[in-house]
């Protein structure tokens, strides 16, 4: 048993938009060259005519899962809340939408299904019935600026998001006894620091001493107190919360320990990354210099988790302002990411 | 997302009814990372030269079915969606079309996806000839 590697296939984005790589291009990659079974998807990107495909599609994704022997491992989901526009979905609409996804998981042989960390808990409540009856678990995402735990550090985070979200699931598992309800890490939690990539494109973008300005500031004070001496010191900038946040990291928003705490409840994990560079001194060895990947991997094979980590590059969204030539391989920067969870994983 | 590649190259040209120039249109793709249920767009703004049609002058066309705006607030379709990577149709209703020559877009995408409890708003400029 031990760790498991897959991609989320949302990391070819790029490869996808362009029309270089189609669903089962990267399937064939993860298979050919990644040496790894996993396979997750963002369901509204893959599956055409979402959500009703046609039986067509479903047979030919489960032929095509079938022929490179692959396990369809998370089914990424959303909830279009905004879909009808004369009112804001309600809960029990959101729950039929959540069931549909379910059953559309199960039919595509996918074991989980990942609702977002927005994702009402009593939405979640009232869709365990259809997940148990399709064997399908429900993980909800821990997703950055969200601790695992409360209370790390100040809650200064975005409002509508509520730090107790992971005690809130155990909470709904430990009450109603299902094994159909979990949780998806990310492993954005860990990180640590800005990556170069985001610095780099607002140096691009901005200017480059107010970037270095914000750097620095960044290190003592809250984004709130930066944006407010941007605007005497550098007025006209287009800087804001959102973006401050990809560049303002100081610590990250979760402790590697408290993995160790949650173990039991993790469905799959999403392996964030942004940018894999060679190790100097190591060739052949890549990290991601601003997410922890060793102590958490290391936490999680002490408690014997047996799950899979799914790659989720997210770092060519930083490189798509240039011409084409300028943008990232996500192909090498995903095989470099497996590079260093193999040999972190050690197998 | 693709500010630039958001346009197809060979896309730009006037639109003809009868005979007649009845307005200017473009290929695009929707800047984001997953395809979208249409009612979701809340606008699409073109400027070309400087110059801002009105929404009402706004027609949106996919897989040989083509909307107002307005339309597109109800158009839940699962067949009708804008699928990732995948070219739509925009048209913008304009007496004779644009003229032969060098021209200017911008064009903005206006959505509101259910990942970020804000609405998104993405640009993408370029430069396109009219044969």
């Amino acid at each position: 048993m031990g760790i498991k590697r897959g991609v989320s296939l949302y990391s070819y984005q790029q490869e996808q938009f362009f029309r270089r790589m189609n669903w089962k291009d990267m399937i064939r990659e993860v298979h050919d060259n990644l040496h790894a079974d996993g396979i997750e998807i963002i369901d509204e990107a893959i599956i055409r005519n979402y959500p009703f495909p046609s039986e067509q599609f479903i047979y030919d994704w489960n032929n095509e899962m079938a022929r490179y022997n692959m396990k369809a491992v998370t089914m990424d989901v959303y909830l279009d809340v905004h879909q009808f526009r004369d009112h804001v979905m309600n809960h029990r609409e959101a729950a039929e939408r959540l069931k549909n996804d379910i059953r559309l998981a199960a039919r595509m042989g996918f074991e989980n299904v990942r609702c977002l960390c927005l994702v009402p808990t009593e939405v979640i409540e009232m869709a365990i019935p259809t997940a148990e009856k399709y064997n399908v678990r429900i993980g909800k995402e821990i997703h950055f600026p969200l601790p695992i735990r409360p209370g790390v550090k100040p809650a200064k985070i975005d409002p509508v998001l509520d730090p107790r979200m992971a005690e809130q699931i155990i909470d709904l598992v430990q009450r109603t006894g299902t094994k159909h309800v979990g949780l998806v890490p990310d492993f954005g939690i860990f990180q640590h620091s800005p990556t170069d990539l985001a610095v780099d494109y607002y140096k691009r973008h901005e200017n480059p001493d107010m970037v270095d300005f914000i750097l620095e500031k960044g290190r003592d004070y809250e984004i709130d107190d930066i944006l407010k001496m941007l605007d005497e010191k550098f007025p006209g900038h287009t800087m804001n919360f959102m973006s401050m946040g990809t560049i303002v990291i100081k610590e990250s928003s979760a402790r590697p320990e408290d993995l160790k705490e949650i173990v039991p409840y993790i469905v799959s994990m999403h392996g964030k990354f942004y940018h894999m560079t060679e190790i100097e001194g190591k060739p052949g060895q890549y990290e991601d210099k601003a997410i922890e990947y060793a102590k958490p991997i290391q936490y999680l094979k002490e408690c014997g988790f047996d799950g899979y980590i799914n790659s989720e590059f997210e770092g060519q969204r930083y490189r798509q302002d240039g011409s084409e030539e300028d943008m990232i391989d996500e192909v090498e920067q995903v095989r470099r990411h497996h590079e260093m969870l193999s040999r972190l994983i050690g197998k | 997302m693709f500010a630039r590649n958001m346009f197809k190259p060979d896309g730009f040209r006037n639109t003809y009814a009868d005979g007649q120039a009845v307005g200017f249109q473009f290929d695009c793709k929707v800047q984001y990372y997953r395809g979208i249920t249409l009612s979701i767009v809340r606008d699409i703004k073109v400027e070309v030269d400087g110059v801002e049609y009105p929404r009402e002058n706004i027609r949106f066309s996919i897989k040989g079915e083509t909307f107002t705006l307005d339309e597109m607030r109800t158009v839940i379709d699962h067949e009708l969606r804008w699928e990732f990577g995948k070219w739509a149709t925009v048209i913008v209703l304009k007496e004779g079309g644009l003229e032969q020559g060098k021209h200017h877009i911008k064009s903005t995408q206006i959505i509101a996806p259910s990942y970020m409890p804000h609405i998104l708003e993405h640009a993408g400029d370029y430069d396109f000839e009219i044969a």
